[in-house]
């Protein structure tokens, strides 16, 4: 009789150590958080399982008016390590408030390292912060990615490589793949009429010629937002190029490039993933399917006759 | 008896013009042989793990970094063009190679058997969207030994191809009645 009462001590002894095990091995696992469905998702399959990622923005969101919520603050004071685009994607900085503000956490900018392309408006020259559209420089946010998460667990430094090397072989398939697609569009109607001025790197990796009635932010800083000027010139160019389509993007009211297709007198191309990826179980869920249904979509619309 | 005596004499000057050139090639292996053997002397082990060769390696594309690589600490120390056998690389090319230019590398060492050599190159984005070659010759003792020209698959992919060589053991191992004396 005893003995089974010292039994039953044991277990009751055992099933909090055991349960407080399991918990220190959930804790284990760093938080990465990110603040661009794009940054999370290159963080996702470079980590895999060792590392949970986080992400601010969610599917179709605009990190350029994002105004972060109390929910980010606390997101962001578990993390080990934070994620951005740069480039003042995120606008008026909110995602280095946030690291800031909330621990000091480390930050990372995922396009160091990318050569910006310079978009000129009313004289004044801004940086293109819509870098991940070449795959060139995806490949870029990858490596900086990696870098971070060895930084911070270098144990795991060969398996984060592994996967990482991995991802860029899809990359590599992906740009060709892109450009294959793309060749199908006769020069001259390669022209991308999209709702804002995301798609430069796009169009200078691939051949195209871009017009967006908003700038490169749909906010108000410089260059940003639409001007009655930048609107009668996109609607000038589609006449004048005889542009077959025009597109809206996901994260940015359709509104605007529906009444410039119905002044133009030309079809709306359909939807493109530009700021933020789609929605989880949609084509557009990681960044290869989004480039790869943007891609579709623009070479179905740009080659019907 | 002068057609007999004929036939004899061309008899004696075929039979001897035969008998004098096998001799002279048997000597000239034989000069070889303790040539080679003299050069190895002091490491005897390293002459039998197989020959040296010489690699000429022509592409006719730029070789660049590959643009889909994963960085590396040092950027000037990845290689545009890799011959690796069984895992281990033979040539680790890390500068740029011009289209058309031939690399040689000289005293690449492979066992006498059959090998695998995996030859990888990275031709720059743009030349990389068509088909590309990088053509191979591997010379023994200065004489070409095998050619091949290795096309990649295009669509921006990089050259990673395996060759097979069955490579035979060269003409002084080969026993020509001689004896080899080991050192």
């Amino acid at each position: 009789m005893k003995s089974i009462y010292r039994l039953f001590i044991l277990f009751l002894c055992g099933v909090p150590m055991l349960h407080s095990s399991a918990s220190a091995e959930e804790r284990e696992k760093q938080i990465l958080v990110c603040s661009t469905t794009q940054v999370a998702d290159f963080s996702r399959e470079i980590v895999g399982d060792l590392m949970e990622v986080q992400c601010i923005l969610g599917a179709g969101m605009n990190p350029h008016g994002y105004l972060p919520v109390p929910g980010d603050s606390r997101l962001v004071e578990s993390a080990d390590l934070c994620l951005q685009n740069g480039l003042h994607l995120e606008g008026k900085n909110w995602m280095q408030s946030l690291a800031r503000d909330n621990g000091d956490k480390p930050l990372v900018s995922c396009t160091d390292g990318v050569q910006p392309l310079d978009l000129i408006y009313e004289g004044q020259t801004v940086k293109d912060p819509h870098a991940w559209f070449d795959p060139h420089n995806a490949v870029i946010y990858v490596n900086n990615i990696v870098d971070a998460v060895i930084g911070i667990d270098p144990e795991n430094a060969d398996h984060y490589r592994a996967r990482a090397e991995l991802y860029l072989q899809q990359l590599r398939v992906l740009d060709a793949w892109i450009d294959k697609q793309v060749s199908r569009i006769p020069e001259e109607r390669r022209i991308l009429v999209t709702s804002h001025d995301a798609f430069n790197y796009f169009a200078g990796r691939y051949g195209f010629q871009v017009r967006s009635p908003i700038g490169w932010s749909t906010g108000s800083e410089i260059g940003g937002g639409m001007t009655p000027e930048r609107r009668r010139r996109v609607v000038e160019s589609i006449r004048e190029f005889n542009v077959p389509a025009v597109f809206f993007e996901t994260s940015v009211s359709a509104k605007n490039i529906r009444q410039i297709a119905a002044e133009a007198g030309v079809k709306v191309g359909g939807e493109l993933y530009s700021d933020a990826m789609g929605e989880d179980g949609t084509a557009g869920e990681t960044y290869i399917g989004m480039m790869r249904e943007n891609t579709l979509t623009i070479c179905g619309a740009l080659t019907m006759q | 008896m002068a057609r007999f005596l004929f036939a004899i004499i061309v008899s004696v000057v075929l039979l001897g013009t035969v008998g004098f050139s096998q001799y002279a090639l048997t000597r000239e292996v034989d000069l070889r042989l303790t040539r080679e053997v003299d050069s190895h002397d002091h490491d005897h082990s390293q002459s039998n793990a197989g020959d040296t060769y010489t690699l000429r390696i022509t592409p006719t594309f730029d070789v660049s970094k590959d643009p889909f690589a994963l960085r590396s600490a040092d950027e000037s120390d990845v290689a545009r063009i890799r011959v690796s056998h069984q895992g281990e690389d033979l040539v680790y090319w890390t500068k740029d190679v011009q289209k058309g230019k031939t690399i040689e590398i000289r005293d690449v060492r492979l066992p006498e058997e059959e090998v695998e050599l995996l030859f990888e190159a990275t031709p720059d984005p743009i030349a990389a969207r068509m088909l590309c070659a990088l053509r191979v010759e591997i010379l023994r003792d200065g004489t070409p030994y095998a050619d091949q020209t290795l096309w990649s698959v295009g669509g921006g992919a990089p050259i990673r191809r395996r060759v097979d060589m069955k490579l035979k053991p060269a003409l002084r191992t080969l026993d020509r009645g001689l004896s080899v004396q080991d050192p």
